[in-house]
């Protein structure tokens, strides 16, 4: 049931204006535009040129963000055949962590890497690309099995990544067995510079790699045997795919840490509002929904509320509802 | 199809193994206990005892700290894994306990309500409000589930870890908006390292409950059957329900407010129990509370020995295993899970 | 599951956004802060070493940093509750904080309509910059702000440095020189000094060894020495050693224990005579009701020398954890240390 997509919409001609994608997708382009600027000046009590400085920084991250989560996110839907499976409630941020801690401790301890934080972090993403390959394709790559039971299988892979992390700091390192806590909790407002740099580089590497795949990506929508027919070399191209999905979800958590359920909202809204399912649409969608999320979110909460780095918090709690909501809807039928 | 106490099959060839089994969870259990009260920060080995130790103090302190910390470990694993059993019978799913159901977010949000308005109260008042939001966690997991079909297996424990997961981002922003969220992450992390005599007794309320899941271990078998079967059989459905609620809120209560919170226990014991005897609740409850306790008590000598003096909390040591076993349960071959 | 992740995570940042309801204010010493105004374009020079690796727990590179610091400055925002503190006390006042982690008792230090600058961890750039201080202190956890903040206004950072004690006097005595308080923050330095004489001579007095601890989720660790380092968070309680001469019951409580929780058994096995209780679970309890004491409350605890007579001694969590520093602070430590006397 879950597994089942929905046939390609494209058959029917579009009828009115508003079921044109491209109608759909510049309303919403507008609708992150007036927020962007909402965002950037609007509540400015000194000077303009600093507060766009500021706040430009962090609409950038959100940015990179929305982006590495949304493009990811769908991918992952494509290549899972699924539309509750994501990347971050498959442990794969747990996954991330855990990396890093073994990264730190094995390696950073040698000199050329401690000199170097940029060496460090191009390890750590390769480790985490090279290991969660292998990690996608073990879970992927066999008999299929029910998206529930993956769904479970990806928690608690996540609690068992993050008990190993914890062991492995509190045995190595007691004192700074924290720090790597800290880096685990998301702050979009305050990104780092020259991580965000990279990240956005990943990012756009990603997306580089993954636009030209997007027919490809609608053809493995058919399934594997129809994607095989239509001559895809399916195994090849969910690698690269999978490739490309952890070099992003490792550039993101690296920036901003782990959002759980961010990716979930964003792809399944995006089926709903793109009016169709290719994924020429529902990629951009995806990453134009991220960006009212963020950045509507983080507007909401700082300007309406003033509460200062809740949001994740938040969206682990909208984002918990909808799952909830997803899962039981079509769970009963 | 029920998931459970359908299985009649238990191959004829499994007595032998089976009492192999069980003479080994109870020898494990014996030597385990035994070694989880010579091991701690004092000097109480058995020649400390005899001699008096260097203070005077190892009787003492095997009284005081040693076997308290023991009982409370078997306590604990005991009736957390027949918690889980009994969780598994009311919902008909083999995948489900406290931990997995939301049932422990409850009591972690009741625990912060103390905390927030009678910090100065006794364990036991602390533990009464955490098992009444236990109770209604319970509760309402249960109305959740019933939306879900039967047969969806691994849905049933991924609604309830979501919910878990709504409650806890609830608690969260609460505590971190009063700044108590040190405080209540130490609380709900698993560790035995402040149990000692006077603060592990609600543990015996526990014991009590799993005394009471054993007695009405029957009862629980028929409601497996589901609640159509069980009123037939001429059974007060709503009223064992209710009595099994009353157990798991109790007990994950005790728990939480004594150790912590222990995850996956309740759902890969009664597993691994089924897999060597079969379904029937009467006849595997000693066996569940016992493998638990085993369980249990081996981690928590790990998570004492593995840094020497200092602890590692159990809920890491179990995190590990019991997630390691969780998966092995469900990705295995022959899994119902599938 | 991902539930305790966050709470863990959030919890590290929420450590030392703590604000406690302590006992009533002490009033300031020196209020005759109504100076002339100096000259806008007179400047201090102030320079230290500061550590341009902002992670916690990373190894520290420092490169020697001056700033020149307006003399008597209008708008101050400050980032450290010591200096908020210190600053207070010396007769000035702050514009601007972040308000969520300033304690009761230094309220009173702020400007009437001081503005929230933030958190210790993030802060509120633009509104800063749109107050235009003319200085702004960052410390200790908030140390990581100076790059950002300094492109707004004069930064200075007064963390702990070579010691408690003599940052107490390095701060105290700039600051005084800053706010041209100079005879307030000499007045105020001798009185603190006495007062950890008399608080070191009645801790010599009363004898034995003592043993910090941190009671928090119903759980002890034990606080260490600081090593006169003070920057980590596990040296805060070890200035009841470095201070105040407790003689530590344990040499190897090192940074080691920290965060580890300890058994009541470590307690009994070494024995303090004396056991000074950090509370950190009082953060929302009404006066009076100490939730350590329920946890302390044990057969092994009323076994140890220290419950036996009575010499368990509750500090300030305030004071002791989150303000670290200041005149009025130090005061209250004296004060606490003090209560030694009486047993």
């Amino acid at each position: 049931m879950l597994t089942e997509q929905a046939p390609l919409a494209v058959a029917t001609p579009p009828r009115t204006l508003w079921s044109r994608p491209g109608v759909r997708m510049a309303a919403l382009a507008a609708v992150v535009l007036a927020l962007v600027a909402l965002f950037l000046f609007t509540d400015v009590p000194g000077s303009l040129l600093f507060a766009l400085k500021v706040r430009g920084l962090s609409v950038t991250a959100m940015l990179v963000v929305a982006t590495a989560v949304g493009v990811s996110t769908v991918v992952f839907h494509t290549i899972t055949q699924n539309r509750i499976l994501t990347p971050s409630i498959m442990g794969f941020d747990a996954f991330y962590m855990l990396i890093s801690t073994i990264v730190v401790f094995f390696f950073g301890a040698t000199s050329f890497l401690t000199l170097d934080p940029l060496i460090l972090w191009g390890v750590q993403v390769v480790v985490m690309v090279a290991f969660s390959v292998l990690l996608f394709t073990w879970l992927f790559g066999g008999k299929r099995r029910s998206i529930h039971l993956m769904l479970l299988v990806g928690i608690v892979l996540g609690t068992f990544f993050r008990s190993f992390t914890e062991w492995m700091q509190r045995m190595l390192d007691p004192v700074a067995f924290q720090v790597l806590s800290d880096a685990g909790f998301a702050s979009l407002t305050r990104p780092d510079e020259t991580l965000l740099l990279l990240t956005a580089i990943l990012v756009a590497l990603g997306c580089a790699a993954a636009i030209p795949l997007s027919a490809t990506l609608d053809v493995l929508t058919l399934g594997e045997p129809a994607a095989v027919g239509l001559g895809v070399d399916h195994r090849r191209t969910v690698m690269i795919l999978f490739g490309i999905v952890s070099v992003m979800i490792a550039a993101s958590t690296a920036l901003v840490g782990p959002v759980l359920f961010f990716g979930l909202i964003v792809a399944n809204l995006a089926y709903a509002y793109a009016g169709s399912f290719r994924h020429a649409w529902t990629l951009p969608t995806a990453v134009l929904l991220g960006m009212v999320c963020l950045v509507g979110g983080q507007l909401v909460i700082e300007r309406l509320f003033a509460f200062s780095a809740t949001l994740s918090t938040v969206i682990e709690f909208a984002g918990g509802l909808f799952f909830l909501y997803l899962v039981l809807r079509k769970g009963a039928r | 199809m029920t998931a459970i106490a359908t299985s009649t099959g238990v191959p004829v060839q499994a007595r032998p193994r089976r009492a192999w089994a069980g003479a080994l969870i109870g020898v494990a259990l014996l030597v385990l206990s035994v070694a989880s009260l010579f091991i701690g920060v004092s000097d109480v080995s058995p020649l400390a005892l005899v001699t008096g130790g260097p203070d005077g103090r190892a009787a003492f302190l095997l009284i005081v700290s040693r076997i308290p910390r023991t009982l409370a470990l078997l306590l604990v694993g005991a009736t957390l894994a027949i918690a889980g059993l009994i969780m598994q019978m009311l919902v008909r799913n083999r995948f489900v306990e406290p931990g997995t159901t939301g049932v422990s977010e409850f009591a972690t949000l009741g625990m912060l309500v103390t905390m927030v308005l009678w910090p100065g109260m006794a364990l036991l008042g602390k533990m009464g409000v955490a098992a009444g939001f236990a109770l209604l966690g319970t509760w309402v997991f249960l109305r959740i589930i019933r939306a879900v079909p039967v047969r969806q297996l691994v849905l049933v424990p991924l609604v309830g870890i979501m919910l878990g997961g709504v409650v806890a981002a609830v608690t969260t922003f609460f505590a971190y908006r009063l700044d108590l969220l040190q405080s209540l992450g130490q609380w709900a992390q698993g560790s035995f390292a402040g149990v000692m005599q006077g603060r592990y007794e609600f543990l015996w309320v526990a014991g009590l409950m799993g005394v009471i899941a054993w007695i009405a271990a029957d009862r629980f078998s028929v409601i497996g059957l589901g609640e159509e079967f069980a009123t037939n059989l001429g059974l007060d459905y709503r009223r064992v329900v209710a009595i099994g609620m009353v157990i798991i809120a109790v007990t994950t209560a005790a728990v939480l407010v004594t150790a912590g919170m222990i995850p996956f226990l309740g759902l890969v014991v009664p597993n691994i129990v089924s897999l060597i005897i079969g379904d029937n609740v009467r006849r595997s409850i000693p066996w569940v509370a016992g493998l638990g306790a085993v369980f249990v008590v081996a981690c928590d000598i790990l998570a004492r020995v593995l840094r020497f003096p200092y602890e590692i909390p159990l809920s890491v040591i179990v995190g590990i295993v019991g997630a390691a076993l969780f998966l092995w349960l469900l990705l295995r071959k022959g899994s119902r899970a599938h | 599951m991902s539930a305790t992740r966050s709470i863990a995570a959030l919890g590290l940042v929420a450590a030392s956004a703590l604000a406690l309801s302590a006992c009533a204010s002490t009033s300031a010493e020196g209020d005759a802060a109504a100076e002339a105004p100096a000259a806008e374009s007179e400047t201090i020079s102030y320079t230290w070493d500061r550590n341009t690796v902002t992670e916690e727990g990373a190894d520290p590179v420092y490169e020697e940093t001056t700033v020149e610091v307006p003399v008597d400055p209008q708008k101050i925002v400050v980032f450290d509750m010591a200096v908020l503190d210190t600053i207070g006390a010396l007769g000035g006042e702050v514009a601007g904080a972040p308000l969520e982690s300033v304690p009761d008792y230094l309220e009173d230090h702020l400007a009437d309509d001081a503005f929230n600058a933030g958190t210790l961890f993030e802060a509120d750039l633009i509104e800063i910059e749109a107050q235009q201080p003319d200085l702004i202190v960052v410390g200790g956890r908030s140390a990581a702000l100076w790059e950002d903040l300094n492109e707004i206004a004069p930064t200075i950072d007064l963390s702990m440095r070579d010691g408690f004690l003599a940052t107490l006097e390095a701060n105290t005595a700039f600051l005084g020189e800053v706010l041209g308080a100079e005879d307030e923050a000499a007045a105020a330095l001798e009185e603190l000094t006495a007062g950890i004489d008399e608080a070191k001579a009645a801790v010599t007095e009363a004898g034995g060894s003592g043993l910090g601890i941190m009671v928090s989720g119903g759980e002890l660790s034990a606080l260490a020495p600081s090593k006169g380092d003070g920057d980590t968070r596990g040296a805060r309680g070890g200035l009841i050693y470095d201070v105040f001469g407790v003689d530590p019951v344990v040499e190897d409580v090192e940074a080691a224990t920290h965060g580890e929780p300890i058994s009541f058994e470590f307690l009994l096995e070494h024995d303090p005579e004396w056991l000074w209780v950090v509370d950190r679970d009082a953060a929302v309890a009404t006066e009076g009701a100490q939730a350590a004491e329920v946890v302390l409350d044990n057969e092994i605890v009323n076994q140890t020398t220290a419950a036996e007579e009575d010499h368990i001694l509750y500090l300030d969590p305030t004071a002791w954890y989150i303000v670290f520093g200041g005149i009025d602070t130090t005061q209250r430590m004296i004060d606490d240390v003090l209560q030694i006397a009486g047993r």
